[in-house]
């Protein structure tokens, strides 16, 4: 339920971005910038335009609660909105989490670099009198492939094991710029990869919901981003996803996480994966926190020609705040949900809460339908043209492959496979990529608003917007304890305010994102199994998953 | 007239090949350690396997060349908008 206090009646206001659009002219402009982005991507970082865009919404975000004694409990929204009205301070929060990852630090393993010093002082320096950017004081987790100046960036890879980036990733630059703290880098997948590991494959972040059995998925490669979310060590996080690295963690571990259309959050300053899949989104407790921090990371950058040109950022506060009619929570706008083929099946417990969260949305006054598949769905998002991005990861990285191609520790197969898929194959590739959207636009969205996804990878193949939400919980047999279901739900281009707006209603009548996963136990039985036994992933292991 | 399937040990030789024409040495691997997070043999088999599944079904695959541009990015331009 949410406690945001600027829930109110208001008349339907300007329509969703989405039906804004027209789709021949999406499909032209994605055609036209193939011509021009080789040279234009190696505009300098000095040339950075709109490094903080427009905060305005953001002064819309009033979520007044009472000071809680665990000040980590505090949602982005509630803190930022407790330090802006002096309530509580900067420091205070940032002890509390510097408090949690003292004491649960090790067993998480969330973060590669804490960095503890820096977060004190900055929230020492925070003076909330007068006019303040919007995440004042507010500490974050940053995925440890996002560029931090003088901060070493890894990726978790023996490549960037010594880089110390010279300048923030535009992401990083505007939420600092927006006041937040950065609190530490976290583990990933080794390259944006799988699951967070060692460059060699050695297992290190859990699933906050079942610290004390690594073998639970945490899901990838946002891995430590999620897990520190979860298990309340900052108050929201930053990742990146090309084959469902933001939304993956998010449903693993019961948090909102937004994946952006392409182009919409710059990518500068990221240690690239699949150039044209590579998308940068938060990872957060809930729909207003989803949308406090991309309103401050969307929106134009010079350093990235994905983000020019692109239809203005929408109002993502006014979408993320629950919309009430006659004092009924509905849909912000009329909205019609695809349920592709399948979705639903069987009695298992992620099929029934699938269909509750259905039911849930047409209480709301959603209209749900079936949708069919479009055609050739199975061989256009297969593994085949889903390979079709592996020489995007050789081509930046040929220099490290000549060096040592043991830099690439367990990841190394898909380094050297993108070598082996011809110039022609790569074309033939994107022709069907553009099939692809075609096909989604005229198959699924001529009928729906929204599709539900059994899969990020389709969406993220055409750079088209997903969110993942928790919808329910289940038993997991292996740990004993109970862990999130999640669901994602993908929209058309540009249509982030019509898939916050969904979520913020559905977060409104639910309470499955205000569940906190208990405490790692310190000293346990199953502790002391688990930590003496080493999870590995092999190669195999890191092919099946990879990103 | 069907091609003939090239073998294991054609595959093999040709990858080595590729990859020493542009600089990269598999050798520093071990030839096969299932330790290890790579060897040469599962790196070996890992592109046997991508070219004898993917590509030829991308190979393949026919689209309108004139209805399907082969692009990159599904983003505007900036000289389009003058953003």
């Amino acid at each position: 339920m949410s406690d945001h206090v600027g829930v109110k009646d208001v008349d339907h206001d300007e329509p969703p971005l989405d039906r804004q659009l027209d789709r021949r002219q999406f499909l032209a402009r994605f055609a036209a910038l193939a011509t021009v982005t080789s040279a234009a991507s190696l505009a300098s970082p000095l040339r950075a335009r709109a490094a903080t865009p427009s905060w305005a919404p953001l002064a819309g975000v009033k979520s007044e609660v009472q000071v809680p004694s665990d000040l980590t409990e505090l949602t982005l929204a509630q803190a930022a909105t407790l330090i802006r009205s002096r309530k509580i301070a900067a420091i205070d929060l940032v002890d509390a989490y510097l408090a949690r990852i003292d004491a649960f630090g090790s067993i998480y393993q969330a973060f590669n670099t804490v960095l503890a010093d820096g977060a004190r002082a900055a929230a020492l320096a925070v003076d909330p009198r007068g006019d303040n950017p919007p995440l004042l004081g507010v500490p974050l987790a940053i995925k440890d492939n996002y560029y931090t100046a003088g901060v070493r960036t890894t990726a978790n890879s023996y490549v960037f094991e010594s880089f110390f980036p010279a300048f923030d990733a535009t992401g990083v630059a505007r939420l600092k710029a927006a006041g937040a703290i950065v609190l530490g880098k976290t583990q990933m997948g080794p390259l944006a990869t799988t699951r967070a590991t060692t460059p060699d494959g050695l297992v290190t972040t859990v699933n906050a919901w079942t610290p004390n059995t690594p073998s639970v998925n945490p899901g990838g490669s946002s891995t430590g981003s999620a897990t520190a979310v979860a298990g309340r060590m900052a108050a929201s996080s930053i990742g990146t996803q090309t084959g469902g690295s933001i939304t993956g963690p998010s449903t693993a571990q019961g948090l909102t996480g937004l994946k952006p259309t392409m182009g919409r959050t710059s990518i500068h300053g990221i240690i690239p994966l699949s150039y044209t899949r590579d998308h940068s989104g938060p990872l957060a407790r809930d729909a207003m926190d989803a949308a406090m921090m991309t309103q401050v990371m969307a929106g134009p950058d010079d350093n990235d020609p994905r983000t020019l040109g692109l239809p203005k950022v929408p109002n993502l506060i006014k979408a993320a705040t629950p919309f009430r009619k006659k004092g009924q929570t509905v849909v912000r706008w009329p909205t019609t949900i695809g349920v592709l083929p399948g979705y639903t099946s069987g009695t298992s417990a992620t099929a029934l809460a699938r269909q509750a969260m259905l039911d849930t949305f047409a209480s709301l006054g959603a209209e749900v339908i079936d949708v069919a598949f479009p055609d050739e769905w199975s061989l256009l998002t297969g593994g085949a043209f889903n390979n079709v991005r592996l020489p995007e990861r050789s081509e930046p990285f040929l220099e490290y492959l000549r060096q040592d191609v043991r830099l690439f520790g367990v990841s190394l197969s898909g380094w050297i496979n993108g070598l082996f898929i011809s110039g022609d194959e790569f074309l033939k590739g994107q022709r069907a990529k553009y099939l692809l959207a075609k096909r989604v636009f005229e198959q699924i969205f001529s009928v729906c608003d929204v599709v539900v996804q059994t899969d990020p990878v389709p969406f993220d193949i055409i750079g088209f917007p997903e969110i993942a939400f928790p919808i329910g919980f289940q038993l997991n047999s292996t740990a004993g304890l109970d862990v999130p279901i999640g669901a994602i739900l993908g929209g058309m281009p540009y249509a982030e305010d019509r898939l916050l707006s969904l979520v913020a209603a559905f977060q409104d009548v639910t309470n499955f994102h205000l569940r906190r996963p208990p405490d790692p136990m310190l000293a346990s039985p199953l502790r002391a199994r688990t930590a003496s036994v080493k999870l590995r992933l092999t190669m195999e292991d890191v092919e099946a998953t990879s990103e | 007239m069907a091609t003939p399937a090239p073998t294991d040990d054609e595959l093999n030789a040709w990858i080595i090949a590729r990859l020493n024409l542009i600089g990269v040495d598999l050798s520093v691997l071990p030839v096969s350690d299932s330790s290890a997070p790579a060897d040469q043999t599962r790196i070996l088999s890992s592109v046997r396997n991508l070219l004898r599944g993917s590509v030829p079904t991308i190979s393949a695959y026919v689209a309108d060349v004139q209805e399907n541009p082969p692009v990159l990015y599904p983003a505007e331009l900036s000289a389009w908008t003058d953003e």
